[in-house]
């Protein structure tokens, strides 16, 4: 596992692709930092705490799902699976690596990306609150760990580059820009009294949605939400509400694992 | 049916005289009976545990530590007549029953001044009270009962109080031309609730952390200037200011910050704001059915969302400085070209279903709210947006020294990491 | 694995259902305090015996403060299905509308100033009636005609003393309103007597 998870990060730190995505972030980032400068509070849910989430949500997902799916269709189309299979290798440990090392080489140049776009938001005499830094620092990181174990589990069912991206687009299109409308829309034929309910199994399901809401929670705006959600809201704001983002985690990764699993080996066994 | 009454008129009696009847020994109510008319009791500092009536115009001065507290069924102290004047006590009421209170004031031209008053149930009552003053005191309650009830009561002024953990922290009824003055409200369900009152006044009060501001229902010509509403957002209908069936209200250079919703009109009509700031709400403005309503010269700044309006077009809406909006000012007028709109399309959702608020702000939606654009004379449409805010926002500041540490020590994690990533075999 | 994904979701739709099968008569929810306010007036809505509710066909609840405001949402939305809850005066005890008994009375103080208040039985009714000058016993069925006006009599003392707002249409129904609440309570106190 951990060789895997070596030579994952060695691999993907070495390609010219991660650089260009360095590029990406400080110029994203920066625009955003700098973009502050005319918001007159540094702290809260105000309009440019809005805008930076709704930015990061636009744009981590999609590439997070882009790169995990491509780093084991990659593997799958020049044959290093096929290579790697004729050793005894256990399919978890294949996965974990995966994870391990694409989610180690991302946040460092997230880090770094956040970093250096601060020195440079600095530069130009903006200022910031360091807790507002850490909770849209942090914001960050979780869609990026989420997605990347998203886009490994697609990876592990495509068997081109073509078809990881595909599939990658759909569920981010899915996930990020129709999920309110297709919900919308599937809730207006069920029962009146069912819509609460459903919400909120769908606000578990779609771990963008869940990631949002507890961000917009941390910032002591869950009362936005409205009446339904009041008792949630207090109940993932008390000491236990931790313990179910814990649980969440814990059984998201689960799911994902076992399934990544089956896939690779149902296809090891063809 | 005659029996009862005089059962019921004994009683009553009883009641009534029972204070001076029984406890004609407790030292205070026997200083206070006879006193004569405008003499100046003074009390010395301790604690008594009685209640007190006064109807005749004497003064009571607390000298040093004076609480006065009971827990009996009548309020602490009961005032009546004309020209009583109350200083420098503590009162506490301590007993739980619904309409406890601490301070009972009918009549007319009393003066209170630096009390405290600890309550359970209510504060102060006034009922049928006119011309009295409330200044420099404060009162603490636990969240049953109100601060300040006022019923049929006119031209009394409160002043520089500070009013904690209640219901309501003033509440009027059916009572007019009233000053509410530097006061302070916290931690209350509304800060100032006025119903079926006209000609009152609110002014230079800050009313924080409570589930509406101030809530103005039935009123008429009621005058809100200068007040600062902050932070009135934990609770899931919280808001700044309410103004449901008001009229002609004056809303002037008030400050709405940090709300869920800075400004919520409903049914309201002949409203006029102005030269207020809204700032770093979760929802600046929203109208429901309002129409009439003037808003002008007002600045919109870090609201997540600035403004929704259901079936409220027929609003004069301009010259308001919206930061959200696009703004192009070609002919140099210092407004822009492109009329900005509120989009109704949330609202309307989630007023139907309100299992939908989930999606407050959420990418998706956004997209949603783009695609379906609503027909224009549906909008609440500002026609010429300022290209200027109409004042100062100040900015906040913090030590920049914490955040060059926090990037360096973000670069250079990262670099080693990403170094030890390279290297390693 | 898919197929146990679906399994837990078919087992939630099955729960659903048999939740929503289970109980064929519209059951009132409990008022929450802290989140509750009402439909029309946008009032927290207190845990008394002032608080109305109605639960619409799809099943949506909606609470309202106070019976008036109750009525101003089914004067505004008369075609919709709906079963109508108040509760009463002394135990609050969910009742439905049309079993319940009102009783006007100008002095009554409720949350919105409508004076209405609701017994679960006529005869706890009266007997409030009989005890409190001025009061008007009425059935649902009445109810719907009742003009809601609210805090007639001192409102319209007001309006007499600024002069400025008296709308003759107003006083009128007031006047002759008032006269039915002394000829009703007359009545009460005969009854009251016969009954010694």
């Amino acid at each position: 596992m951990w060789n895997i998870w070596r030579s994952e990060l060695r691999m993907t730190v070495r390609q010219r692709s991660y650089y260009s995505f360095l590029v990406l972030w400080v110029v994203v980032l920066s625009l955003l930092f700098l973009l502050q400068a005319s918001a007159p509070s540094l702290t809260g849910y105000t309009n440019m705490t809005g805008t930076v989430v709704n930015i990061a949500l636009y744009i981590i997902p999609l590439f997070m799902l882009i790169i995990g799916s491509f780093s084991i269709a990659n593997e799958m189309e020049n044959g290093q699976w096929r290579l790697l299979t004729t050793y005894p290798l256990f399919s978890l440990s294949y996965i974990v690596g995966k994870i391990g090392g694409q989610f180690t080489a991302q946040v460092i140049v997230f880090t770094f990306s956040y970093g250096l776009s601060l020195a440079i938001g600095l530069l130009s005499g903006n200022q910031f609150s360091s807790e507002w830094l850490l909770s849209i620092y942090f914001f960050s990181i979780q869609l990026i760990f989420f997605f990347l174990i998203i886009g490994i589990a697609v990876g592990c069912v495509v068997s081109t580059r073509w078809q990881a991206l595909s599939i990658s687009v759909m569920i981010w299109f899915f996930l990020i820009m129709i999920w309110p409308t297709a919900l919308i829309a599937i809730l207006g034929l069920v029962p009146y009294t069912w819509i609460a309910p459903l919400m909120k199994f769908a606000l578990y399901v779609n771990p963008a949605e869940f990631i949002r809401m507890s961000f917009v929670l941390s910032l002591d705006a869950g009362a936005v939400f409205g009446r339904t959600y009041d008792s949630l809201m207090t109940f993932l704001n008390s000491p236990s509400g931790v313990l179910i983002n814990v649980l969440y985690f814990i059984v998201f990764l689960t799911i994902m694992f076992l399934f990544s699993m089956g896939m690779l080996e149902w296809r090891k066994r063809r | 049916m005659n029996v009862l009454k005089v059962i019921l008129a004994t009683l009553l009696a009883s009641m009534v005289f029972s204070p001076s009847f029984f406890e004609a020994s407790s030292p205070l109510q026997m200083k206070i009976d006879e006193a004569p008319v405008g003499a100046i009791v003074e009390i010395d500092a301790g604690e008594y545990e009685e209640t007190l009536v006064i109807s005749k115009p004497i003064t009571l001065v607390g000298n040093g530590e004076v609480r006065i507290k009971s827990c009996e069924a009548e309020p602490v102290i009961a005032i009546s007549g004309e020209d009583v004047t109350l200083k420098k006590i503590t009162v506490e009421h301590c007993g739980y029953e619904e309409e406890d209170t601490a301070i009972y004031i009918t009549g007319s031209n009393h003066r209170m001044e630096e009390l405290i008053i600890e309550t359970r149930r209510y504060g102060v009552k006034l009922d049928q009270a006119n011309g009295v003053t409330i200044k420099d005191s404060e009162i603490i309650g636990m969240k049953r009962g109100n601060g300040i009830d006022l019923w049929q009561s006119n031209q009394n002024t409160f002043e520089a109080l500070r009013i904690a953990s209640v219901s309501d922290g003033i509440y009027l009824e059916q009572s007019n031309e009233n000053l509410i003055y530097k006061n302070n409200l916290e931690n209350s369900r509304y800060g100032m609730h006025l119903m079926y009152s006209n000609d009152n006044v609110l002014r230079d009060n800050l009313s924080s952390s409570n589930i509406t501001g101030t809530m103005l229902m039935e009123t008429e010509r009621t005058t809100v200037h200068g007040n600062a509403f902050l932070a009135n957002k934990n609770s899931v209908n919280a808001q700044g200011l309410l103004l449901y069936e008001a009229y002609e209200t004056e809303v002037i250079e008030n400050e709405f910050i940090s709300n869920r919703i800075g400004v919520y009109i409903e049914k309201a009509g002949n409203n006029h704001l102005e030269s207020n700031k809204i700032r770093d709400n979760f929802i600046g403005v929203q109208m429901k059915n309002a129409s009439d309503n003037k808003i002008t010269r007002n600045t919109f700044v870090g609201n997540v969302n600035e403004a929704q309006a259901i079936e409220s077009s027929k609003n004069e809406v301009n010259q308001n400085y919206w930061d959200a909006a696009s703004k192009v000012d070609v002919d140099g007028n210092g407004e822009s070209e492109i009329s900005y709109t509120a989009d109704p399309y949330f609202l309307t959702l989630t007023t139907d279903v309100p299992e939908y608020q989930l999606f407050f702000q959420a990418p998706g939606l956004i997209l949603l709210q783009n695609l379906l654009k609503s027909p224009p004379e549906q909008l609440l449409t500002d026609s010429a947006p300022l290209m200027e805010m109409t004042m100062e926002v100040e900015k906040e500041t913090s030590s920049s020294l914490g955040l060059w540490v926090m990037s360096i020590v973000m670069i250079g994690a990262s670099f080693s990491l990403f170094i030890i990533g390279r290297k390693r075999r | 694995m898919k197929r146990n994904r679906f399994n837990l979701f078919g087992l939630a739709i099955i729960i659903l259902l048999l939740a929503a099968c289970g109980n064929d008569e519209v059951q009132p929810v409990d008022i929450n305090e802290a989140t509750d306010t009402c439909e029309v007036c946008n009032m927290q809505v207190a845990n008394d015996q002032h608080a109305t509710q109605i639960v619409l066909e799809n099943g949506k609840s909606m609470v309202f403060d106070d019976v008036g405001c109750m009525y101003e949402w089914i004067s505004n939305n008369s075609d919709e299905k709906k079963t109508a809850f108040v509760r009463d005066y002394h135990d609050k005890e969910w009742i439905l509308v049309d079993e319940a008994t009102f009783v006007y009375n100008p002095s009554v103080k409720t949350p919105m100033a409508y004076n209405m208040i609701s017994f679960k039985d006529t005869a706890s009714a009266e007997s409030f009636a009989a005890e409190n000058e001025g009061s008007t016993v009425m059935t649902a069925n009445e109810l719907a005609d009742h003009s809601w006006e609210r805090n007639q009599e001192m409102m319209e003392k007001h309006k007499m003393e600024d002069h400025s707002h008296s709308h003759s249409e107003e006083m009128d129904e007031n006047h002759n309103e008032e006269s039915e609440n002394h000829s009703d309570s007359h009545e009460a106190n005969h009854d009251d007597e016969s009954h010694e």
